[in-house]
């Protein structure tokens, strides 16, 4: 459920920069590129704070892009290792997005204007912290590298998603307080970051068992006044949110119809939400009685269709061993643990099977 | 550097429609022979990705919802990983969906018919092959029925024609095994194979004519392809784009001068052009084929045998001319050559087998001059040379096999790729150079070794391959003048040639089979045993050499290691090495279950744990037992649906009963999938179990009976099973002993619910009723353990229900069920006494739950009742048969002595029915010494004697209890019955703690303990019980007497403190004699014969120190700590 929060996060948490165009290096594009949820806007970044960032196009005017319809903020001139790096992230490949980052050389940056050096900054501190999500090692190192960039860049356009990081972190770590009092600070954003507060909220409840308090806060999440795309968006991760809370506390066949619509209301091609949901109905399915057949589907769904997402692969490939096992097909188990052990050895769904197995 | 993803993680390209439907054409091709296969993919045809159908419909995701488009995703991805299984069962799911678009369900059927033809490849050539090969063409024909277009339409005829030609092939295998009738299979095959032409090949026509609605592959080819040329014709100006079928190969293209988009299109629909020639090719080579196919169905010689392959020789010849140097062009030059081949060998005229031969070798020939070692090339070479080398036998012509010839021929080929082709050439080569060393003239006599050599070499791989020509490379070399080399020690040897080495043992281990069977049958002994030891050699070699190569298998597919370790497991079970086939076979079944042979390997392990289970080593047995009922679930849960699953839930259930398991039986009737076949069959199986062992539950004292909760959810569950199983029953034809049974259980349970109705319909239910099949005059059904169950559950249900006619004709098949032997009248006994503890259980019942002592439960109890007393008084008046008073009596002794029934029988009608019991066997006794009835009823004076005492103690009446005690066991022979020692031992402790007379009570215990003699008898006591049976105190196979002889002790210590009651006595040493009891029997036997004696022994330990004033007794573990008293 989180995966799904943190994906729009992470395309929010990594948009544009107060910049000004210049020697930020030779090596890429020379213009910026702003990815919005319409389209590409070139230009140059002439200003940002966490609602919006200022863009100046060619004929020198001045666009203000708002914070939720910014997938990602592309500098000119920025090392390719820079952007590749970030690419990763935004993949939910927080390993691979530091390897990258540890490819650059220390000449690139040499004499690179602060901004290119506070993006290095953000991109560590966020895939670290997305690493330490996933594998589940002690949070406090990257709580430190991700509350340090928040107070060293208290305007950043980086604030709603840093703070939902740290939010995340300080609910791994065990202090709920200090998560809410993160989420409260990323409810401040606009409404589509209001509905993530709410559901951040609820995914760390849903975490520690809290089936009901998590409902209630994804009901709410729904509720918030978000008619925009990146409202509906998050919406829909809430309503599947929902439904995992639904078949926890045994309304496992209202969690079904509830996403399925989910699904009916999606698009194609919006894989990674299809992963999440059709993981989040091969769950539900688990509950029923009878029903190990349907999860088996649903989760075959994620791994040879939507598979993506790595978090939701991964815990596709989980579920699949141990229901490849009760299906009487030990060979299919093992190729999924295969792939799951492989493919994703440091994921908390790798863990929980190694766990599981000794 | 990046880490890079696995395969797996990847999701799969996105495709055009028209591409998923080439990939399924592909995949429909798939079933074609490995020969043609290999020809299409050599024909150099090129994908066209990227490429949208113009013909297609289906694309457009507007017109589609997001489910269905995840469908069509997960049906691809699932077809590119074959996991064909989970194909059909998305299928099935998405055929129940109402929101799928018609034009999706229509693709649904061809993607089932596609799995399931791809399902059947995998199994082995047998029923289950030939169904699924008729439910795919099924599907192909309801597909085909929706007449559809374009590649769905190619695909569905190609796929068609495929699955005759594969269904004539598996008739035509049928045919050549021995005792099948292979004129009337053959004559079968033969409709399939013109279908499979049919299917593929468009009727003759002229050549301008239209193409009608497609009926065919080649026909549903030719018209898209003439779409697409009119389209392109359109786009290039001159309106149409001719001879786009007769040409071969890729037509120069005309420029074109257009706008940018339509280049493209023109582009686009070249390449499609070029893909549709590529399927005509295909197609015209797989109806080609067919033909060929065909003619293995005729008989060899006749007209239409030779005009069938005459006809497909002309097809390939055409598909040559037309596509010479294509590589499926080349292939169809083969398939030419090779026709004329079979059909000059076939020919008797010498002068017209010449004029085949002939052509046979220049058609050969295009193909055997071939260069090059790439691609498809060696392999189709060496079919050419191994087809040309029969020619040049037959006319033993060996010039022509020349030294490039001889070079391909002793070339090295990689084991995987030694095919028959390739065997049969490095055989028939062989043989050709002997030949033609034999032959050589004098002056050429110095090449004669070389060619030798050349020909041992060529047979010594042919032998040590150990496939096709294996036997005769063996027979060439024998002539040569030198056996085959023996490379079973060979340290080097690989998995592949190990492998070989062991089946080449099975196969001559095979024809020792057969030949001990015929020698036998023949009565020549002699012969019989060589061949039995000869058997065992060849079974021994195959052992060992499947042992190596298994232990050489890095890098192996597993397939084929598994296949040795199926082999293996068979061999090893042979062998009657049941342990090593047991293990080996439940590693695959556990391991690999879907590998092949794996089910049969799991089989031979559950029987091998049986026969161990039975026959093995002692001290094995129970572990087999347990281990035979673990391979049986396993098999129930890896194979559900299975007939083997039926099987092995047999053993399950058997195993479980056995073992008293009910939770195991529970979970059996709880995994029976809904759709196995044999469900019913289990379930009654596991269901009627499950009862017995309810029963068996109910009858245990109170302290060792699970709750009465439990029992009633055990009895839910299964008369759940029961039911569920009965329904399961075909209505018609004739009973099984397994519905009857289940039937009776279930009728049981009925009259034990009170449930009268129920219960008669179940009994006389008209195909499987108890009742029905009693009186059907089928003997299987009227004797026997089934008879007697019948005879007695009838018997007790009109007893109940007050229908006195028809309880006595139950009666008398009951007797007649017994039979007339010296034990029927022990048995007719045993059966009243079962059907009185079933009288008894059921009153029980009555008096417990939540029913107890309501007035419905009197009310019920008292109609039981009086059913019985009357019927009893009947049969005491009207029939004097001694075994019927037994009867009589025996049911008054039951009624009358139910411990646990007193809130439905009224204590004084227990007094009543026990003094009744007394009576009927005091009247029997009477009869006895009666000098006309006394050969009569002598036999069974000691049994009424002993019963007469039980009745007596039940009354209190001791003295007369004891004197027919005294009486049984004056009786040196009947001393020695346990049995009736600790009946007489029982009543005298009753009589001690019961007695009023303070003497007589003490003197009682004192015989309870010590033992009595009076009257001629004599009674050991518990004393003495438990002395005869120390020695067997501490064997575990001696349940029976373990469980009396520490049950004796315990009952020795209760007397002495019975004894403590009575006055008189002195306390503390009574006491220490009751604890000095328990101490030296725990000293001696810890574990004091199990869990619930050694409850037993505690509490009474506990009140022997309560007695002698100690606080906080503690039982046994005063003992533990050391401080046994004065007895340590």
């Amino acid at each position: 459920m989180q995966e799904l929060m943190r994906q729009s996060g992470v395309a929010m948490l990594l948009a544009g920069l107060v910049l000004v165009a210049g020697a930020r290096g030779s090596k890429a594009q020379t213009v910026d590129r702003i990815v919005t949820t319409e389209g590409v806007v070139s230009g140059k970044v002439t200003g940002a704070d966490a609602n919006e960032v200022r863009v100046e196009d060619r004929n020198g005017g001045t666009r203000q892009i708002g914070i939720d319809r910014i997938r990602e903020v592309q500098f000119g001139g920025e090392p390719q290792e820079l952007k590749a790096a970030r690419t990763m992230l935004l993949r939910s490949r927080p390993a691979d997005a530091l390897e990258e980052l540890a490819k650059i050389e220390s000449a690139d940056l040499d004499g690179a204007e602060q901004i290119l050096l506070d993006e290095v900054e953000f991109v560590k501190a966020a895939a670290t912290a997305r690493a330490a999500l996933a594998t589940g090692v002690d949070p406090r190192e990257a709580g430190r590298l991700v509350a340090d960039f928040v107070a060293k860049h208290p305007g950043s356009h980086h604030t709603y998603d840093m703070q939902e990081l740290l939010g995340d972190l300080f609910a791994r770590a065990g202090r709920p307080d200090n998560a809410l009092e993160a989420y409260s600070q990323l409810a401040k954003g606009p409404a589509a970051f209001k509905v993530r507060a709410a559901a951040a909220k609820a995914a760390m409840h849903l975490d520690q068992g809290k089936f009901a308090e998590a409902l209630k806060e994804f009901e709410a999440a729904t509720r918030i006044d978000a008619a925009d795309d990146a409202g509906a968006a998050q919406k829909r991760g809430a309503e599947l949110g929902r439904a995992r809370c639904l078949a926890q506390l045994g309304k496992a066949e209202e969690a079904v119809a509830l996403i399925q619509g989910v699904i009916k209301q999606s698009d194609p091609e919006e894989r990674d939400v299809l992963g999440i949901a059709y993981n989040a109905l091969g769950q539900a399915y688990r509950n029923l009685v009878g029903r190990d057949q349907d999860a088996l589907l649903s989760f075959l769904t994620v791994d040879l269709v939507y598979n993506s997402a790595p978090d939701s692969h991964a815990e596709a490939l989980y579920n699949l061993v141990d229901l490849w096992e009760k299906a009487a097909n030990p060979e299919r188990a093992r190729e999924a643990r295969q792939a799951l052990e492989s493919s994703y050895p440091g994921s908390q769904w790798a863990r929980k099977l190694g766990a599981a197995k000794s | 550097m990046v880490r890079k993803r696995s395969r797996r993680s990847r999701t799969p390209p996105k495709k055009p429609a028209w591409m998923a439907r080439r990939l399924l054409l592909c995949r429909a091709l798939l079933l074609t022979s490995a020969v043609v296969l290999q020809a299409l993919q050599a024909q150099a045809l090129q994908p066209q990705d990227g490429v949208a159908d113009p013909n297609s419909q289906l694309d457009g995701k507007a017109s589609r919802g997001v489910v269905e488009i995840t469908t069509n995703r997960l049906l691809d991805a699932l077809e590119e990983k074959r996991m064909h299984d989970m194909v059909l069962v998305v299928l099935d799911r998405a055929a129940a969906d109402v929101a799928i678009s018609d034009g999706f369900r229509r693709a649904m059927v061809l993607r089932r018919a596609v799995a399931l033809g791809a399902l059947a490849r995998r199994e082995s050539p047998g029923a289950k092959r030939v169904t699924l090969l008729e439910e795919a063409s099924q599907q192909i024909d309801a597909f085909l029925a929706t007449s559809p277009t374009g590649d769905d339409s190619i695909a569905a005829f190609t796929q068609k024609g495929n699955l005759f030609v594969e269904r004539g092939r598996l008739k035509l295998a049928q045919a050549k095994r021995p005792g099948e009738e292979s004129a009337r299979l053959m004559q079968e095959a033969l409709p399939l194979f013109d279908g499979a032409i049919s299917a593929l090949e468009a009727p003759p026509r002229e050549p301008d004519a239209g193409i009608p609605a497609p009926t065919n592959a080649e026909d549903a080819v030719l018209k898209t392809l003439r779409e697409v040329d009119g389209r392109l014709g359109q786009l290039k100006g001159d309106g149409k784009e001719k001879g786009t079928d007769d040409g071969g190969g890729k037509k120069p293209r005309r420029p074109v001068k257009k706008l940018s988009s339509d280049l493209k299109l023109v582009e686009k629909l070249e390449e499609r052009q070029d893909d549709l020639r590529g399927q005509l090719l295909q197609t015209r080579l797989l109806a080609a084929n067919a033909y060929y196919e065909k003619s293995k169905a005729l008989p060899p010689g006749s007209a239409e045998w030779k005009g069938t392959l005459r006809a497909s020789a002309e097809r390939c010849k055409r598909l040559f001319e037309k596509y010479p140097k294509w590589g499926a062009g080349l292939y169809a030059r083969y398939y030419e050559g090779r026709n004329y081949v079979v059909l000059a060998l076939g020919e008797t005229a010498p002068e017209d087998r010449k004029v085949l031969t002939a052509t046979a070798l220049m058609a050969l020939a295009d193909v055997r001059g071939m260069e090059g070692d790439s691609g498809f090339k060696p392999a189709l070479r060496a079919k050419a040379i191994n087809a040309s080398l029969e020619c040049w036998l037959d006319e033993k012509n060996y010039e022509q096999f020349d030294d490039r010839l001889q070079r391909l021929a002793l070339a090295n080929v990689p084991a995987d790729r030694l095919d028959a082709d390739w065997l049969g050439m490095k055989y028939r080569s062989a043989v050709l150079l002997t030949e033609k060393a034999e032959v050589l003239p004098a002056n050429q006599k110095g090449k004669r070794p070389a060619l030798l050599r050349d020909a041992k070499k060529l047979a010594t791989e042919v032998a040590r391959h150990n496939k096709d020509f294996a036997r005769e490379s063996r027979a060439l070399l024998e002539k040569l003048g030198r056996s085959v080399p023996d490379d079973d020690d060979d340290p080097g040897a690989s998995f592949a040639a190990a492998f070989d080495i062991a089946r080449g043992a099975v196969t001559a281990m095979q024809e020792r089979q057969v030949e001990v069977k015929q020698a036998t049958a023949a009565g020549r002994e002699e012969e019989a045993r060589t061949a039995q030891e000869s058997l065992v050699v060849e079974r021994s070699r195959a052992i060992e050499a499947l042992r190596r190569a298994v232990s050489r298998s890095d890098g192996v597919e597993p397939e084929s290691l598994n296949q040795a370790r199926s082999l293996l497991t068979y061999l090893l079970y042979d062998a009657h090495r049941f342990q090593d086939a047991a293990a080996l076979g439940g590693f695959l079944a556990e391991r690999y279950p879907n590998a092949k042979g794996s089910r049969q390997s799991a089989k031979i392990a559950m029987a091998s744990w049986q026969l161990l289970a039975k026959e093995g080593p002692e001290a094995w047995r129970a572990a087999a037992k347990g281990r035979c009922a673990d391979m049986a679930s396993l098999i129930m849960r890896t194979w559900p649906k299975d007939a083997e699953s039926a099987e092995a839930s047999q053993v399950a259930v058997a195993a479980a009963s056995e073992a008293h398991d009910i939770e195991r039986l529970l979970a059996i009737v709880a995994d029976v999938p809904k759709d196995s076949p044999k469900r019913s069959d289990v379930l009654l199986r596991a269901g009627g179990s499950l009862w017995r062992e309810i029963l068996e539950r109910r009858r245990l004292p109170e302290d060792a009976r699970p709750a009465a909760e439990t029992i009633v959810a055990w009895r839910t569950r299964a008369t759940a099973a029961i039911d569920d199983g009965l329904r399961g029953l075909p209505s018609e034809g004739p009973p099984t002993p397994l519905a009857v049974s289940g039937g009776l259980a279930r009728c049981q349970m009925a009259i034990e619910d009170g449930d009268q109705t129920l219960a008669a319909s179940l009994l006389e239910h008209p195909v499987w009723g108890g009742w029905t099949v009693l009186n059907s005059g089928n003997p299987a059904f009227a004797q026997g353990a089934l008879g007697e169950n019948a005879a007695a559950v009838a018997l007790r249900f009109f007893i109940q229900s007050q229908q006195p006619d028809k309880a006595q004709q139950a009666m008398n098949a009951l007797e007649a069920a017994a039979g007339t032997g010296a034990e029927a009248s022990a048995k007719l006994t045993n059966m009243y006494l079962s059907m009185g503890r079933d009288l008894h259980g059921q009153l029980e019942v009555l008096s417990s739950g939540d029913r107890a002592g309501s007035p419905e439960a009197a009310a019920s109890a008292t109609a039981i009742l009086a059913g019985f007393e009357k019927f009893l008084e009947g049969i005491a008046k009207r029939d004097p048969k001694v075994s019927s008073q037994i009867w009589v009596a025996t049911m008054y002794l039951s009624l009358g002595s139910g411990a646990g029934t007193g809130a439905v029988v009224p204590k004084a009608k227990s007094a009543a029915y026990l003094a009744r019991a007394a009576e009927v066997y005091e009247g029997l006794l009477k009869r006895a010494q009666d000098a006309a009835g006394a050969d009569d009823i002598a036999r069974f004076v000691p049994s009424i004697r002993l019963k007469l005492a039980s009745v007596y103690k039940e009354l209190g009446r001791w003295d007369e209890a004891l004197s027919h005690m005294d009486w049984v066991l004056s009786d040196p022979k009947r001393q020695n019955s346990l049995d009736a020692q600790v009946q007489a031992a029982e009543i005298l402790q009753a009589a001690g703690e019961k007695a009023i007379d303070p003497v007589a009570a003490e003197r009682f215990l004192k015989e309870a303990i010590a033992g009595r003699k009076s009257g001629g008898g004599v009674a050991w006591g518990f004393g003495g019980i438990a002395n005869r049976l120390a020695r067997q105190a501490s064997d575990p196979k001696a349940a029976d007497a373990r469980a009396k002889f520490f049950a004796a002790r315990l009952n020795v210590a209760r007397c002495r403190l019975a004894r403590l009651t009575r006055p008189g006595q002195d306390r503390d040493k009574l006491l220490q004699m009751a604890h000095n009891d328990i101490a030296m029997t725990y000293r001696l036997y810890p574990d004091l014969g199990g869990e619930t004696l050694r409850g037993h022994f505690d509490a009474l330990l506990r009140q022997i120190q309560k007695e002698r004033g100690e606080t906080a007794p503690r039982g046994l573990v005063e003992l533990d700590e050391g401080s046994v008293g004065p007895a340590s």
